[in-house]
């Protein structure tokens, strides 16, 4: 019944109206659900692939649709590199 | 490479808080909860959705735009509007599919109006969001002298390529993708549950409409694409908002009922 209450206290109204503590308690599920895909280091999609690939061209400083192409649309090589970028994640 | 996953893991969180945040404009807070708990199911369920697509990317900006519609229908701001298509043309620059989405400004603004003049000059201010992530990329292309590249492979080859799948096959793949993605069947019982619901209502209000075009338009959208499971997510959005409708309709028949026993 202690476990039941506690339950009920965590899914309260009080807590849910919180949106920190709803953005936490879903990053943390997402979390625990992605740990598999986070740290199995294998590409499993070819797409993904791409995308890297495509960003990394990005930041050796070659230009989208000229120097590589893809049928692609640009926002998502784009966002790969601003992400790429940020995290200063560029390889020689 | 786990950072670079990590961009997957954001993106998810993002949708599902602003699941969260828009089912606050339209449901009760248990209810939104519910539907962001659910949608991080949904996109664990089957392990095609688990890369970091465009499809499970391009949803993060396309749930800023459908809060920022809702926030223009409760509030009637025009910097809603604004942001919500630019945040649409951020989700088209990602896929090009949701340009369908564009359908919905001209017939929300015509209801809510009903005045031919009050849309247009609203539907320019949509306009205006969404051609200004448009601009940036033309410019983009402009600089680099890139237009024809540009166009060989988003217009020539993209067609070559789509060619290949004619619209019976589109149609089939369609059907049968309910099939490949059967970890959602609860979920979809439950959504087309609340469709029905929703359609058996009689009383017309903004809300009811805008849930009603999105579902049109993601069939739609979700036709355009060949059969391979992560095509599904599309469908996600108005499958979660229909779930919500379920959850708030059948949640207020059982208190109905519960207090008349």
């Amino acid at each position: 019944m202690k476990f039941l209450s506690k339950i009920k206290l965590i899914f309260g109204q009080k807590y849910l109206a919180t949106p920190w503590i709803v953005f936490g308690f879903l990053f943390l599920l997402t979390l625990s659900f992605k740990l598999i895909y986070l740290f199995d280091f294998a590409i499993r999609s070819p797409d993904e692939f791409f995308y890297i690939q495509g960003a990394k061209s990005l930041l050796d400083g070659k230009v989208l649709y000229k120097d590589f192409g893809e049928i692609k649309p640009p926002g998502i090589f784009f966002l790969y590199f601003f992400f790429q970028r940020f995290l200063d994640m560029k390889t020689s | 490479m786990i950072i670079v996953k990590g961009i997957n893991t954001v993106f998810q969180t993002g949708s599902a808080f602003l699941i969260y945040l828009i089912g606050k404009k339209l449901f009760s807070i248990k209810t939104s909860f519910i539907l962001s708990v659910v949608f991080i199911l949904a996109v664990t369920v089957n392990v095609k959705f688990w890369p970091g697509h465009i499809m499970l990317l391009s949803l993060c900006p396309f749930f800023i735009f459908i809060y920022y519609l809702f926030d223009f229908t409760k509030n009637n701001l025009k910097i809603s509007l604004f942001l919500s298509s630019f945040f649409l043309s951020l989700s088209f620059l990602l896929s090009t599919n949701f340009i369908f989405f564009t359908l919905i400004y001209p017939i929300m603004l015509y209801y809510i109006y009903r005045n031919s003049l009050k849309t247009l000059y609203f539907s320019l201010i949509s306009l205006f969001g969404f051609l200004i992530p448009l601009a940036f990329f033309l410019f983009y292309l402009a600089i680099n002298n890139a237009f024809n590249d540009w166009y060989w492979w988003s217009v020539e080859w993209a067609s070559i390529y789509s060619s290949h799948y004619s619209l019976l096959r589109k149609i089939w793949s369609f059907l049968d993708s309910f099939r490949i993605v059967w970890q959602w069947t609860p979920l979809l019982i439950f959504s087309f549950t609340g469709f029905f619901l929703l359609m058996k209502e009689k009383t017309w209000s903004l809300n009811k409409l805008l849930i009603i075009v999105v579902f049109f338009i993601s069939l739609i959208s979700r036709l355009m694409f060949k059969g391979a499971e992560r095509y599904s997510l599309y469908l996600l959005p108005v499958f979660i908002l229909l779930l919500g409708v379920f959850l708030e309709k059948k949640i207020v028949q059982l208190k109905k009922n519960i207090s008349s026993f």
